[in-house]
């Protein structure tokens, strides 16, 4: 897993996960009401627990 | 809870159990005939034994005292519901304290003469021979009444609460040996040092308990059908099969890597940097940080049953 900076402030992560994992991930891309991709939900989901992580500290 | 019809009913005298059929379907009652007494419950699959009740599965399941609506599980890999609590008057039920044995008696308070102390494991291995069970198959037991909880990490009993006409009603969702006991513990908490009797009751479930009943079966509560090995040791030494080799069917899936592009903007990107400084993720890489916390949240969101997340 790696972290590269882009030039426009944007940051990509790679994440890594197993074959099990990624079942996972496809079977809620496929059940998904917004037609999110794989990549668009992780980021989503980072957001929503950071945030709450965040809003527990405060 | 409408009419139902009145099957079987003991009284148990103190320090002693009963091992009783109860069909699915059927609801048993331990009610209070005293000033409260803990109640010792295991459970077997009255048609395969090797199926019995679990404690831990019923704590991952319902938290550290289950009541009225939650339900005493059969252990891995069977998983299946036995009892489902129908009504719990006074609501402390244990699932974390181990029945208490006569070793536990001479080791904490010096009963070491013959015979051994009143005891739980004791108590329910008799009551289970007659149905032909020996001491090793008593597990943990549903503790019924039995008020306690955890403090700081460590767990602690206290006072009983229930009072004469107290009662829990456990409808059975299987066909199954139930065995309730009085608990034999005098100088523990557990009833207020003083051990009293029970009353016992089998009752036909009316309609609106049938209702309880659960239909649903799970691809992965497994039956002795999908066991490789589907015999029952008759003999007790253990001995090494010479042929064996190991089926590990998830490991390919296990081993494979995807990688996923998570593109972040400068304000995500700021709210990672935030969150590293978080002491829960020392040691994280980035990536690490936002695949825990992706999983987190689908657990939050997605996962069915419980739901034990801490630092949210």
């Amino acid at each position: 897993m790696s972290t590269t900076q882009k030039p426009s402030n944007m940051k990509t992560v790679t994440v890594e996960i197993n074959g099990q994992q990624e079942q996972m991930l496809q079977r809620l891309v496929a059940n998904d009401p917004l037609k999110r991709s794989a990549e668009e939900l992780i980021r989503e989901g980072f957001l929503e627990f950071a945030k709450m992580k965040r809003l527990a500290k405060d | 809870m409408g009419e139902r019809k009145q099957v079987q009913q003991y009284v148990l005298e103190p320090t002693t159990g009963k091992a009783i059929p109860v069909m699915r379907g059927q609801v048993l009652r331990i009610k209070q005939v005293g000033k409260g007494q803990c109640l010792d419950f295991n459970a077997f699959n009255l048609n395969d034994y090797k199926e019995f009740f679990h404690c831990g599965r019923t704590r991952h399941m319902h938290g550290l005292n289950p009541t009225k609506g939650d339900h005493l599980w059969s252990a891995p890999p069977r998983d299946r519901i036995m009892f489902t609590i129908l009504e719990d008057t006074v609501g402390t039920n244990d699932v974390n304290y181990p029945r208490c044995s006569a070793f536990l008696f001479e080791y904490q308070f010096g009963f070491e003469g013959h015979p051994a102390h009143s005891n739980c494991h004791d108590i329910l291995a008799e009551s289970i021979r007659e149905w032909g069970l020996t001491p090793d198959d008593v597990h943990d037991s549903f503790n019924g009444f039995m008020h306690t909880g955890a403090r700081e990490g460590k767990l602690y009993i206290d006072r009983m609460v229930a009072a004469e006409g107290d009662y829990i009603e456990l409808l059975a969702q299987i066909d199954t040996l139930a065995v309730p006991i009085c608990c034999g513990a005098d100088v523990f908490a557990t009833s207020n040092y003083e051990l009293k009797p029970l009353e016992i009751s089998v009752f036909e479930g009316s309609d609106a308990d049938h209702a309880a009943l659960v239909t649903h079966k799970y691809n992965h509560q497994r039956s002795v059908e999908e066991f490789k090995v589907k015999e029952i040791k008759a003999d007790r030494p253990l001995r090494r099969d010479a042929d064996f080799e190991a089926d590990w069917p998830w490991l390919q899936a296990v081993k494979a890597r995807h990688k996923r592009n998570i593109v972040l903007d400068d304000r995500e990107a700021k709210l990672l940097e935030e969150i590293k400084s978080d002491p829960e993720f020392f040691g994280f890489t980035e990536a690490e940080i936002v695949r825990f916390c992706f999983f987190r949240w689908y657990s939050s969101k997605y996962m069915q049953g419980p739901k034990q997340l801490k630092g949210v």
